[in-house]
């Protein structure tokens, strides 16, 4: 139905898209995978209308793509895009939300006709067995059941091809589960969908075809009947090295050394019942925990965006009232936070300048308060080589980075400083298997250097490889911790989900 | 469009530039006798220095993502407010103490500003033009809606009026207003912290940077530079009047846009700024020269601006 031939997309510096083929058909679920960087989102701005190719031609039905294809175009063909970031519109009801752009139901002359409208969305909604009411705001709802509004959106334009980009990032399990089933039943209405996702188990099981990319190209087409997690994971890591066997775990916290941070009988309700715990320098403590299991909530109390109602938090023996993230920055604590292109970079800024940005008093003319450029850039180039961020140069703007190579941006910027505590928070959201292996090593380097490190990731086998010691949370308290060898994912699972049982 | 890369890149860089050297070029050609004169010249860098110190004011707030509504009341109060210190018919002080005292209070002002919009959360633009009719309203109080002419010191008169080298006073208080706040700007630790926080507060604030604080300096700098557009201005007029500032809001706001179109990267500079007031002033001089009348004055004035940006984003789209 839709079919990218010999698609080349340039920008300055970069081929996004380099001579790349393939075709998307009817009643297929295609699962679109590859590094970040690789060219998946530039492909999918291609279809939307969003970017014109340099070279080559995207024909739908046959036809190929008019000129001044825009995005209203793709729309009138039946491609709807559910992009990562949600875009719905707030202030609106879920009804207003899924028929707009289309003529609302009208009662009296200009009078929207409310009833009719959201008796119609109400079927939609059906049809992907939500339980949505249609008149509730949007604003009001869970990220999950906005990305089901969305879906609906879709299908009430009658899409026939819907580009999910990520749909399962940050949802439940159960969510995800919800997502899956209806993503089969657009299969079974005879409707294409591309699913977008760094996770291969659900891609597996979930596509009937997959599509590999990487460095702009497809490299990759084949049935999912014959891929497999392993086969996938060297496609989509190509002519990189493959992973790296784990690396020695980091030195064990010395014996009788002071903690550098120390949380005890924390609370903020809801989310907050009552939390104790230590970490000491050398370490990497992990925190397992299910979305609501209070985990976001403690890192942002130890980071002063909250503030608890009781309890207290000691950094390097000392109690600590952290009155903002600023207060915490000075206290010697960083948070590398999971939405990074609005919480950890400024895009306009250069490489360099974000990557000075925490720093910038190391770099004084004498005792000015003014940055020498020269010794700016000799670090930036240093830390460009170390983290193997790839740019042309360390003047080009951190918003034409791919998303693994703005991570280690952020990365870099705590480099520079001596922060005696950092806390990672989900640090390999949407960064592919090569970036993950880099960003790992220098959250060990991290540890090595002395430094407290703890990371949040929804992802426990991620956490058996990397940290020292686990902390299991579950509804606001500790379940239990593991050490070293001791650490596995079905004992993570366990101490997370327990309750159910 | 179907230019080449190339050329947009070109014309987004210099094509405001360009509108600059053709407009003077134009000028130049059409009264050449009155316009281009050393005469001349030297009144566009005497006359633009007002609007220059408020515009580098302002520019400082826009780095930040911020807006100033309440500069030209705060110009206008800052006016009267000097002219009432030193007046003899009203507090009669020495004038050196009186520019003191206005130089902190504009700033303290300013820095009032800033607090409600970085420590309180009030949204800049909303508050700065409520504060803009109570500074309008105060300044009235002051001088009860008259102008005062009287006992004004000459050696006050003198600052605005005096020349050194050939050149007005003003003239050299511009440029050193403009690489103080180059200097500040583009070359100091403070200065990157502002861009950054433009950029993206929440960045800032967890980098460690004192997002609120950088705030309030902004608008205290806006202060500062009011209270001394207005000393400036009452010097130069020997009088000073509660409307002072009033015409001064929307050219100081076009010649940081101007600015920012420059030179193609759309950020707010204080050389672009500064650029842009004197292309204001060239303009305006030249227009008076040919002889047009205000409102017409006005039309172009507002049309060349309206060009201006929309040349840079033709070329950057």
């Amino acid at each position: 139905m839709v079919s990218v031939r010999g698609v080349t997309k340039r920008y300055p510096g970069v081929v996004a898209l380099d001579d790349a083929s393939v075709d998307f058909g009817s009643g297929e679920v295609i699962g679109l995978v590859g590094k970040n960087g690789a060219g998946k989102s530039s492909l999918i701005k291609v279809l939307a209308g969003a970017e014109r190719p340099d070279e080559g031609e995207v024909l739908i039905d046959g036809e190929p793509l008019p000129r001044n294809y825009d995005a209203r175009h793709a729309h009138e063909l039946g491609l709807a895009f559910v992009h990562q970031e949600l875009s719905s519109f707030p202030g609106l009801t879920v009804a207003e939300n899924v028929a707009l752009g289309t003529r609302y139901p009208r009662s009296v002359g200009p009078l929207v006709d409310r009833r009719g409208l959201r008796r119609r969305v109400a079927a939609v909604l059906g049809e992907l067995e939500s339980t949505i009411d249609p008149a509730a705001h949007i604003e009001d709802l869970t990220a999950v059941e906005q990305r089901v509004v969305m879906i609906a959106r879709a299908l009430y334009h009658e899409a026939r091809l819907l580009v999910l980009d990520e749909p399962s990032v940050s949802l439940t399990l159960e969510e995800v589960g919800h997502l899956h089933k209806i993503v089969r039943g657009l299969r079974a209405q005879g409707k294409s969908v591309i699913f977008v996702s760094h996770r291969l188990g659900e891609i597996i099981s979930l596509t009937d075809r997959i599509v590999v990319m990487q460095d702009g190209s497809v490299i990759l087409e084949q049935p999912t009947s014959e891929a497999t997690e392993a086969s996938l994971v060297a496609a989509i890591a190509g002519g990189d090295p493959g992973l790296r066997p784990p690396a020695q775990l980091p030195a064990r916290a010395e014996a009788g050394a002071e903690p550098v941070l120390r949380v005890r009988n924390l609370r903020l309700e809801p989310r907050v019942e009552d939390i104790s715990l230590e970490v000491y320098p050398g370490e990497i403590l992990g925190l397992a925990g299910l979305v609501g299991s209070g985990r976001t909530e403690l890192a942002r109390l130890i980071f002063g965006a909250e503030r608890p109602e009781a309890g207290t938090i000691e950094i390097d023996g000392r109690v600590r009232r952290l009155r903002s993230p600023n207060a915490a920055v000075r206290a010697g604590v960083a948070l590398l936070p999971e939405d990074r292109r609005h919480e950890g970079l400024v895009l306009d800024f250069s490489v360099r300048e974000n990557l000075t940005l925490a720093s910038l008093a190391q770099h004084r003319i004498g005792r000015l308060p003014v940055p020498s450029r020269a010794s700016e850039t000799r670090t930036a180039t240093e830390t460009i080589e170390r983290l193997g961020i790839r740019t042309p140069g360390p003047e080009r703007a951190v918003r034409r980075l791919s998303g693994g190579n703005q991570q280690k941006v952020v990365l870099g910027k705590w480099l520079q400083r001596r922060e005696r505590l950092l806390i990672f928070d989900e640090p390999t959201q949407g960064i592919d298997v090569g970036a993950r292996e880099d960003v790992f090593a220098s959250i060990r380097e991290l540890a090595e250097s002395g430094r407290a490190v703890i990371v949040i990731s929804s992802d426990f086998s991620e956490l058996v490889g990397l940290c020292t010691r686990v902390v299991a949370l579950r509804e606001g308290r500790v379940t239990g911790a593991l050490e070293k060898e001791s650490i596995s994912e079905e004992a993570l699972v366990r101490l997370a989900y327990a309750a159910d049982e | 469009m179907s230019l080449s890369s190339n050329a947009r890149t070109w014309i987004a860089r210099y094509g405001v530039l360009v509108i600059f050297v053709a407009t003077f070029a134009a000028f130049s050609l059409l009264k050449p006798e009155a316009f281009f004169t050393g005469v001349t010249m030297k009144a566009i860098l005497r006359d633009c220095v007002p609007l220059l110190i408020i515009s580098l004011g302002v520019t400082t707030v826009l780095v930040m993502n911020e807006f100033d509504l309440s500069a030209a009341g705060l110009i206008s109060l800052c006016a009267t407010l000097v002219i009432v210190l030193l007046s003899t018919e009203f507090e009669g002080l020495n004038y050196i103490l009186a520019i003191v005292l206005t130089l902190l209070i504009g700033t303290a002002l300013g820095g009032g500003n800033g607090f409600l919009v970085a420590y309180v959360k009030l949204p800049s633009f909303i508050i700065t033009i409520a504060m803009s009719t109570v500074y309008v309203g105060v300044s009235l109080l002051l001088v009860e809606s008259k102008s005062v002419f009287e006992g004004i010191s000459p050696s006050y008169v003198k600052i605005a009026s005096g020349t050194f080298l050939g050149f007005s006073n003003q003239v050299f208080i511009g440029l050193v207003a403009v690489i103080v706040m180059h200097v500040l700007l583009r070359l100091t630790e403070p200065g990157r912290y502002m861009y950054a926080v433009g950029g993206n507060p929440e960045a800032a604030s967890l980098s460690g940077l004192r997002v609120r604080l950088l705030k309030l300096s902004g608008f205290a700098i806006v202060g500062l530079a009011a209270a001394i557009t207005g000393i400036l201005l009452t010097s130069q007029a020997g009088a000073a009047n509660p409307n002072t500032g009033t015409g001064l809001l929307l050219p100081a706001y076009a010649a940081a846009y101007l600015g920012s179109t420059m030179f193609g990267r759309g950020l707010f500079t204080p050389l672009g700024t500064a650029l842009g007031a004197l292309y204001l002033q060239v303009v305006g001089t030249g227009l008076l020269i040919l002889n047009f009348s205000g409102p017409l004055v006005q039309i172009i004035q507002g049309g060349i601006l309206a060009l201006a940006i929309l040349v840079s984003r033709f070329a950057r789209s």
